[in-house]
Formats: structure tokens, C-alpha cells, sequence
């Protein structure tokens, strides 16, 4: 009987356990399968950004309880996205950490079209060994595999990286490469792409019959498998051959069949750059009035994806349509209006690299810290599973002596090794960060003396060109650019330096400033400032908020208030550092647009990092004041 | 009265437009430009400015050797630091090498000449940076053989409302002096600072 029982109950747990892991087999395939759908849409269609944006968050979810094969295809998908979005320092190291994972696993494909892509980064940022490194790894694994779409790939881009360096023969000879590859299978759209590409070389050449005949041949083939789509670069190639050898109505006709394609495909940046050809095309036929409304077509519809690169070159074709019908009133504003847009696309320029540069020194922060503790939980978890064994065997070696001696021996050895390796990887950190430091102070240099060149020259020009006003415009929006670039790089290169933040050198350093900036104004400064300040240290995100505020209050004086007096006070409590500034100028209408943008920015940065801001204006002064908390971390 | 000024600077168009820039004001003249400290050493002494540019970071021997070098033969010249942002490092060792200023390579024009002439009528530009840096370095007194140079009340008065961001303006005005006395003072306490690495320099030779 109790046999009998004990045989049934084992039994039943056994496939009870069996199910369970079958199950949880199942679940298993099912998320590797969801990673690898995803992954699929995400790289052959063209999505928008924020779609690849999702796809790659849900794959970097999912693949936490995957293989490291899992986790590289979300960090591609990852660095497609950063590439789309311009920013190639983080999409470099998406794909970075995508090849880190794969390490020596045998998912050739998936690495070589990273390193493909790598290749590709560096390409774009300039860096030609690096792109040729990758992009040669990525080839060798192809031509391995007899992969013909990844050599036609990988070729083109090595072939776009000669074109980049101005190289046209050997531009040439890796393309031919590339459309030999897949010259057995001609639709396929990496054929497609390379084709187009060596067009546009023979076309840039001057070489048109060639490239003509390359175009001629595309389009045969994107129709042959009926997508539409893919004729478009190929017809707008072949309307510039026309257009550049003088044949305008030809050009004119290929530049409409274009737009047809793009007006069904939807892609409103392609769209308004057909119109932007249709109008130059019109412009040089004379017909000014068709050129017009194409130009005010492209440009209506890049202001409203703010598109502002292209921008330029509509506003640029429109000016020149004006000044052929000797309309130079309206040529003028058009050329002014590209101006604003290029001053703007600058301003963005130097903030979104700022930007990028601060997330990629904070995710390199994180990263480090990250991986310490790591370590340190890593470290921990060996000690206490070391003590919990050195218990057990004490109570053995008490009837088995020499052997407990042996194994405790043992295991004082290990934790030796422990150490040492902890200390090498210190070490190796302490390397990693010198070099770091070293390369930073590099740049840093570099980025000096040409600023430096930048002064010296456009004041040389300044003195110059005293008698023509229209290049010393130019020559004084030059050093302001380069002025306030080398401040927002001062102010970086200062934050780089943890001494640097403490709660004293902050005030002093902001009063150096404010007596400096209103050093040649006609205002007399108070300051109202404790004796002594203690040295705690204060919060990137804190210092740079209220240095901000105090940059920002201090540009509205000098430009805006007409001011006499200035007082600048500091208030420490307990729990709160505060800084006032007060001006007995006119004072503003807080509803006035341009200062209600700045100052409502300031309002919610400052509540985002748990600080306060407040403004008081009437005409006779203003009061800006702003408050950080202060708590043991600050 | 003409302020004869001397270019030290490996980048060739930095060196010329600084050339120009100086020659083209009225009350300066540029009387020699040199592309390395060797030949700057080799040509100083003869040449004889007034007041010298000089970059810290030179090819072969960097700015600060060169002015280690330069300042026992030519004690009457000053040297005024050009570095790109403020680094406060190699300003601080400069400073203690002999120099006299700093520049930072971004200054504005107009600034670059008005330091020339406040470093010829014998200023000394410090910042709230460089004053904390000399405040720590009169603070350590680790060695017991050799007397170090002390900085008198004054000076440390003086040194401790720098570090706090005040102007030379406002110091004058809070302790009841003139600018020109809180200019001497500061020229002093930078000299004082020279004395002390020389000392601690021959300290740690002796000391082996």
C-alpha cells in the first residue's frame, strides 16, 4: 500500500515537472520569436522614427531574459534608431554593445550587418580607418558565407566612403564590385541602391551617357517587379543628366514623373524636394510665375516638418527667382529668411551636440557606477557563500584534520585571487579614465586654438573691412558665435571638474561673472554675499540650472532694463541656497513674448530639479530670485 | 611711451594675426615673433620686449621650461601665459615658473591688449581660481628644514576676498587701500610663490 502511494505521488510529480518545463519551453520560443519578428520589420521597412523607436524598446525589454544574441538585435535596432535621429555617437555605441555581446557567437549574419552599419557611423562622422575597419570585417564574413546581398551591401558602402574622400576611381571600381555580386539577381533592392549610386557617380563625373544608361536600366527594373517606388531615385537622376546638359523640358518631365511617385508614397521631405527641383527647373525656363508656387509649395510643406536643411536651399531658389525678374525687395527678404533658418539650424546644431556630449559623458557615468556595483554584489555574494562553506567544513575537519586543513587552505587562496582581480580591474578603470581625461584635454586644446583662430581673423576682417558694412556684419556675427561657444565649452570643461563643485567656488565664480558682464555698463553692483561659505559640494544639474538663471537675468539687464543699480544677494539656510538679483530698470510686461518664453523655461527647469523660481516686475525694477534645496547629496 | 611685445606661438596663423593685432595699435609695437622655446630663449635676451605672449604648449620644450629658463636671464621682462580655456593647472605652475599674467586663447582682442598694459604697469590679473590654488599651496608647510616665504596679513586678507570672486575694485574699496597698493600686493604674493617653488624645488634636490 504506502509502496504503492509513494509510486503514484513520485509519478505524478515527475510529469507534473515534465509539463512545467515543457511550458515554460514554450513560453520561451514564443518570446525569442516575438524578438525576432520585431527585429524583421524594424530593419527592412522604411519606418518612421518613432516607430523604431517602440520596436526597439520592446525588443530591449523582452530580450533581458533572452541570450545575448537577443539583446545585440535590440541594441541594432537601438543604434538604427540613434542613426536616424543624427545622433551617430550614440548609435556608434549601440552597435558597439551589440558586437560586445555577440562576442564569439556564431551569429555571423547579425554581426557582419553591424559591423556593416558601424562601417557606415564612422563613414559619417569622418572617421575613415574606423569605417574601413568595420566595414572590412563585416565583407570578410560575407564573402565567407557566399552572402551576395551582404557583399553588394557591404561594397556600397565601402564605395560611398571613397566618394566621400573625393576618391572617384576607387569609388568606381568597388562599385562595379558591388552590382556584380548581384548581377544574377537585379531586383533586388541592394542591386537597386548600388545601381542608383554608381549613376550618380558617372553623373557627377560629367560621364551622362553612362549614367543615363544606368538609369534607363533601373527603371526597367523596378517596373519589371512593379514597385514604383523604387524608380524614383533613378527618374531623379536621370532629370538631373537633363537638366545639367541644358535639355529642360526633359529635366522637367523626369522631375514630374518624381513628384507623381512621391505624392503616392507620402514622404513629405521628398515630396517638397520635388517640388523644390520643379521650381528651379521653371526658374531657368523663365517661367517665374510656376516657379514661384512650386518654391512656395516645398517651402510651406518643410515648415511644417521643420525641415530646416533643405529649407535653405528653397529659400535659396526663390531668392535667385527674384532677383532674375529684378524683384530685389522681395529677393532680399527671401535671402533673409534662409539666413534666420541658418541661424537657427547653428543654434540647434550646438545644442544638440552640447547635449549629446553631456548624455554620452552621463551614460558613461552611469555605466561605470552600474558596473560597480556590480562587481561589488558579485564580490559580496562569494563571501557569504565562502563563509557559509567554511562553517561546514570546520565541523568535517574536526574528524577529517588534514583534509579540513587542505580545503581551508583552498579557499584562502581563491579569495586572494579575488582581490588581485578586483585591483587589476581598478586599475585597468584608472587607465580607462586617464585616457579618457587625455583625450578630453585634446579636444579641448584643439577646440581652443581654433576658436582662437576664429577671434583673431574675423577681428582682423573687422578692422579690414571698416568702410563695408556688410562684411563686418558678418565678421561681428562670427565672433559672437565663436564667443558664446567658447563659454558654453568653459562652462562644460569647468563641470568636468568635480573640485570645481562646491557651494563656495560657485558663488564666486558667479559673482567673477556678474562683475565681469556689467563691467562696461553704466550700473553700480551690490553684492550681498555671507562671509563664509561652506564647502559642500553642489549637483551638476543644480549649478548648471543657476547658472542659467544668472546668465539669463543678467542678458535681459544688460539688453532690456536700463538699470542704474544692481544688487545681487546670496542666501544660505539650512535646507536652501538662494540667489536674488534685483534691478531698479523698467521692468517688463511678463506677457511680452520673448522674455515670457525664457523665464517660463526657467520656471519648469527649475521645478524639475526640486528648486523654485520666482519674478517680480514693475517699472521701477525687477526682482528674479531662485532657490535650490540643498539635501545631503545636493 | 611704446610697449614692445614679444610672440611666442608654434601656430602660424595665431602667431601672424597676434603679430598684427599688436603692431596695428596704436602704443604697441611687435618686435619679434618666435615659433619654439628654443628660439625664443636663443632671442629674448637680445631683443629685449617689454612684455612676451607666450603659449604654453610649445613642440619641443614646453612654455613653462621656457620661462624657467628665460626669467634669471631677463628679470625686468614680463611673461604673460596664453592657455585655451582656463586651466588652471598649467596657469598655477606658470605662475610659479615666473610668469607674471594669463591670458586665456578665447580673450577677446581689446582684452589681450588692455592685460599687456596692466601687466607693463606692473598688475598681476588673478582669478578667484588661481587665488584658491595659491591659498592651498601657502597652506601646506610640510617641510620643516627650510623657511618657506609666509604671506603677511595683508596678503592673506587680500587672497582670501580673491578667492571669493571679488574684483581688485572692491578689495581696494573694502580694506580702505588704493588699487594701485592691492595691484603691488598681488604682484608680491605671486613673487613670494616663485621664491617658494624655487625653494621647494632645490629643497627636494638636496633633500635625496
Amino acid at each position: 500500500m504506502k509502496t504503492t502511494a509513494i509510486l503514484l505521488i513520485s509519478c505524478s510529480l515527475l510529469l507534473f515537472s515534465c509539463k512545467k518545463d515543457s511550458i515554460s519551453r514554450q513560453r520561451k520560443s514564443v518570446g525569442k520569436q516575438q524578438i525576432e519578428k520585431w527585429y524583421n520589420t524594424a530593419k527592412s521597412v522604411e519606418l518612421p522614427l518613432d516607430s523604431i523607436a517602440a520596436y526597439a524598446a520592446k525588443m530591449e525589454n523582452a530580450a533581458i531574459k533572452q541570450p545575448n544574441e537577443y539583446k545585440a538585435m535590440a541594441a541594432y535596432i537601438r543604434g538604427v534608431y540613434y542613426s536616424g535621429n543624427s545622433t551617430y555617437e550614440l548609435a556608434a555605441k549601440s552597435f558597439e554593445k551589440g558586437l560586445l555581446l555577440l562576442g564569439k557567437s556564431k551569429a555571423d549574419t547579425l554581426k557582419a550587418k553591424i559591423y556593416n552599419a558601424l562601417g557606415s557611423n564612422y563613414k559619417t562622422r569622418g572617421d575613415y580607418p574606423k569605417a574601413f575597419g568595420n566595414l572590412y570585417k563585416s565583407l570578410r564574413i560575407y564573402e565567407k558565407k557566399h552572402n551576395n546581398v551582404g557583399i553588394c551591401s557591404v561594397q556600397t558602402a565601402i564605395c560611398e566612403v571613397y566618394f566621400q574622400k573625393d576618391d572617384i576611381k576607387s569609388a568606381k571600381e568597388h562599385i562595379d564590385i558591388a552590382l556584380k555580386a548581384l548581377e544574377k539577381e537585379k531586383s533586388n533592392p541592394s542591386w537597386l541602391a548600388a545601381a542608383h549610386l554608381s549613376a550618380n557617380i558617372y553623373g557627377m563625373g560629367g560621364d551622362f551617357q553612362k549614367a543615363l544608361e544606368i538609369d534607363r536600366e533601373g527603371i526597367r527594373i523596378s517596373d519589371s517587379i512593379n514597385l514604383p517606388k523604387l524608380k524614383s531615385p533613378f527618374l531623379d537622376n536621370k532629370a538631373n543628366c537633363f537638366f545639367y546638359t541644358n535639355q529642360l523640358d526633359s529635366a522637367e518631365y523626369y522631375f514630374n514623373e518624381c513628384l507623381k511617385i512621391d505624392l503616392s508614397g507620402g514622404n513629405k521631405k521628398q515630396i517638397a524636394d520635388s517640388y523644390s527641383n520643379l521650381a528651379q527647373v521653371n526658374a531657368v525656363k523663365k517661367n517665374f510665375a510656376k516657379a514661384e508656387q512650386f518654391a512656395f509649395q516645398s517651402i510651406d510643406l518643410l515648415k511644417s516638418i521643420d525641415g530646416k536643411p533643405n529649407l535653405g536651399k528653397s529659400y535659396s531658389i526663390l531668392t535667385d527667382i527674384y532677383a532674375d525678374q529684378g524683384e530685389f525687395q522681395k529677393a532680399l527678404e527671401a535671402h533673409n529668411a534662409q539666413y534666420l533658418n541658418y541661424k537657427a539650424m547653428i543654434a540647434e546644431k550646438e545644442a544638440a551636440s552640447l547635449a549629446e556630449f553631456q548624455i554620452v559623458y552621463e551614460t558613461q557615468q552611469k555605466e561605470n557606477k552600474i558596473q560597480l556595483l556590480r562587481k561589488e554584489n558579485k564580490i559580496k555574494n562569494l563571501h557569504i557563500a565562502e563563509q557559509n562553506a567554511r562553517m561546514f567544513w570546520l565541523v568535517v575537519s574536526f574528524l577529517l584534520l588534514i583534509a579540513g586543513v587542505l580545503i581551508a587552505g583552498y579557499f584562502r587562496k581563491r579569495g586572494r585571487e579575488l582581490k588581485n582581480l578586483l585591483e587589476r580591474e581598478k586599475a585597468v578603470r584608472e587607465t580607462e579614465e586617464h585616457e579618457r581625461i587625455r583625450m578630453a584635454r585634446d579636444i579641448h586644446d584643439d577646440l581652443g586654438s581654433g576658436l582662437s583662430k576664429i577671434n583673431l581673423l574675423s577681428e582682423i576682417i573687422s578692422r579690414k573691412s571698416e568702410h563695408l558694412p556688410e562684411i563686418r556684419n558678418s565678421s561681428e556675427s562670427v565672433k559672437e558665435t565663436a564667443k558664446r561657444m567658447t563659454e558654453n565649452m568653459r562652462d562644460l570643461i569647468w563641470a568636468l571638474h568635480p573640485e570645481n563643485m562646491t557651494i563656495a567656488n560657485f558663488v564666486a565664480r558667479m559673482r567673477e561673472y556678474t562683475s565681469d558682464y556689467l563691467e562696461d555698463f553704466p550700473v553700480v553692483i551690490r553684492y550681498d554675499i555671507p562671509e563664509t561659505l561652506p564647502e559642500l559640494p553642489i549637483s551638476k544639474e543644480n549649478h548648471r540650472e543657476l547658472f542659467m538663471v544668472v546668465k539669463e537675468t543678467l542678458n535681459n539687464i544688460s539688453k532690456h532694463a536700463i538699470a542704474s543699480e544692481v544688487f545681487f544677494s546670496v542666501a544660505l539656510s539650512d535646507d536652501e541656497l538662494q540667489i536674488t538679483i534685483q534691478d531698479n530698470g523698467t521692468g517688463f510686461d511678463s506677457t511680452e513674448n520673448v522674455a515670457g518664453n525664457g523665464l517660463r523655461n526657467m520656471k519648469n527647469r527649475l521645478s524639475a530639479i526640486g528648486g523654485t523660481f520666482g519674478i517680480n516686475s514693475s517699472n521701477s525694477g525687477t526682482t528674479v530670485s531662485v532657490a535650490i534645496k540643498l539635501s545631503e547629496k545636493n | 611711451m611704446t610697449i614692445k611685445v614679444a610672440i611666442v606661438e608654434d601656430e602660424k596663423q595665431i602667431r601672424e594675426s597676434l603679430a598684427i593685432l599688436i603692431d596695428g595699435s596704436v602704443g604697441f609695437s611687435c618686435i619679434d615673433t618666435y615659433e619654439s622655446a628654443e628660439a625664443a630663449i636663443a632671442g629674448i635676451p637680445a631683443a629685449k620686449p617689454d612684455v612676451v605672449l607666450m603659449d604654453i604648449h610649445l613642440p619641443e620644450k614646453d612654455g613653462i621650461t621656457c620661462i624657467t629658463e628665460l626669467k634669471p636671464k631677463c628679470p625686468e621682462i614680463q611673461f604673460l601665459m596664453c592657455t585655451s580655456f582656463e586651466d588652471t593647472d598649467s596657469v598655477f605652475r606658470a605662475l610659479k615658473a615666473g610668469a607674471t599674467g594669463y591670458l586665456t586663447k578665447t580673450t577677446p582682442p581689446s582684452k589681450i591688449l588692455d592685460a599687456i598694459v596692466e601687466v607693463f604697469k606692473g598688475g598681476s590679473p588673478m582669478s578667484s581660481h588661481i587665488a584658491r590654488k595659491v591659498v592651498l599651496s601657502f597652506g601646506t608647510e610640510n617641510n620643516a628644514h627650510v623657511e618657506l616665504e609666509k604671506l603677511s596679513i595683508r596678503e592673506k586678507e587680500i587672497l582670501h576676498l580673491l578667492s571669493q570672486g571679488l574684483r581688485y575694485k572692491e578689495i581696494a574699496d573694502k580694506l580702505f587701500l588704493s588699487t594701485e597698493t592691492v595691484r603691488t600686493h598681488i604682484r608680491n604674493i605671486y613673487e613670494k610663490l616663485q621664491v617658494n617653488s624655487r625653494t621647494e624645488a632645490l629643497n627636494k634636490t638636496f633633500s635625496k
